[in-house]
């Protein structure tokens, strides 16, 4: 079943080949909604590793965080203040946090396993 | 896990419509940070370009009065002022209206949006080459008064590219374009519309229409009208 979300993954890339087009202006808001989306997903993993894993949470979340963070971008830009680059900072830090807690939970399992092993 | 994975559609989706854009934005030569930067300083040239532009009607009007107020009292008064309209028509520094066409050119609607090779985008759009045509084929055909949007065509006219816009009278504009023609309605229309005509290309890519019209306005010239170089040659016929 792991393999399932890799599949989502390649089949929503798909629309990179179609006939849409977006005007240059969003460019900047559609990244910072990948990024919120990217945050979600190892969040999502994380609280999986953890067991506190809630799929309402983590469905609301994805959606707002991402409507959140361009809307956010965009007011930002309304008003004159780079809140695009604090949505930056704040959704890169926690991606990482969550990236470096699932690797070091991997790298414990892992250390487990040998020990059992042995 | 169903959950995960729509979601993961849909984050696929956001990744491939923002490499996407971005790349996209990168092609059309402004990154995303520097087009609000360049709207601001588009917005101020403008203005500052409008207001001159304004001060230039305003001395060309002083000049009309100061001119009309000369030419007053004297004796051949009518004539003068005859010969004057028609030095001003000449020289495209009046508004001129009457019966004649308007041509509107645009970038052709079949062009797909998927589309991305940059020569086959190209055959699609308004050239300076297609206005420049249209134009020369205009005042063969007896036209008296053109503009291009709101430039007027003069004597020292120009039309080029530059870069994703067209240069007329040192003022860059993008399509749409508008070409209004003063003359025989029907035979400037036959003029360019014709088969084997400049418009052919045009014509088949739907990217011109044209309208005859009973009455319309050609603006005057806005630019400037300072000659730094020539002067007039003195004709024999000229002294008194």
């Amino acid at each position: 079943m792991m393999w399932l979300p890799v599949v989502g993954l390649a089949v929503g890339f798909v629309v990179y080949w179609l006939p849409v087009a977006l005007p240059t202006d969003y460019a900047s808001y559609l990244s910072l909604a990948t990024l919120a989306g990217l945050d979600s997903i190892f969040g999502g993993i994380r609280a999986g590793i953890e067991g506190k894993f809630h799929d309402d949470i983590f469905l609301s979340g994805f959606v707002v965080n991402t409507v959140l963070a361009a809307a956010l971008a965009y007011l930002g830009d309304q008003i004159g203040v780079d809140l695009f680059l604090a949505a930056v900072v704040v959704l890169g830090g926690r991606v990482f946090l969550n990236l470096s807690l699932i690797r070091r939970y991997w790298l414990t399992q892992a250390s487990l396993n040998r020990k059992r092993d042995s | 896990m169903f959950q995960v994975t729509a979601l993961c559609i849909v984050l696929g989706a956001l990744l491939g419509l923002s490499l996407k854009t971005y790349k996209r934005s990168i092609e059309t030569g402004v990154p995303s940070g520097r087009a609000n930067v360049l709207k601001i300083e588009y917005r101020a040239i403008k203005e500052s370009n409008e207001k001159m532009r304004r001060e230039i009607a305003d001395y060309r009007k002083q000049i009309d009065d100061l001119t009309g107020k000369l030419m007053t009292g004297t004796s051949g008064e009518t004539l003068l002022k005859d010969e004057l309209v028609k030095a001003k028509i000449m020289a495209g520094t009046t508004a001129v209206h009457g019966p004649g066409v308007v041509f509107t050119l645009v970038d052709s609607p079949k062009l797909s949006p998927a589309e991305t090779d940059r020569d086959i985008i190209e055959q699609f759009m308004v050239h300076d080459k297609d206005l420049l045509a249209i134009v020369n084929e205009l005042l063969v055909n007896g036209a008296e008064a053109i503009s291009i949007n709101t430039e007027r065509w003069i004597s020292t006219s120009s039309i080029r590219c530059v870069g994703m816009t067209v240069q007329v009278n040192n003022r860059k504009m993008s399509q749409p374009f508008t070409i209004k023609a003063i003359g025989d309605p029907a035979a400037l229309q036959d003029a360019v519309m014709h088969q084997g005509g400049p418009a052919d290309d045009l014509v088949l890519l739907e990217m011109i229409t044209v309208k005859k019209e009973s009455d319309i306005v050609v603006p005057a010239y806005t630019g400037i009208t300072q000659f730094e170089m020539g002067k007039p040659v003195e004709e024999p016929g000229n002294r008194n």
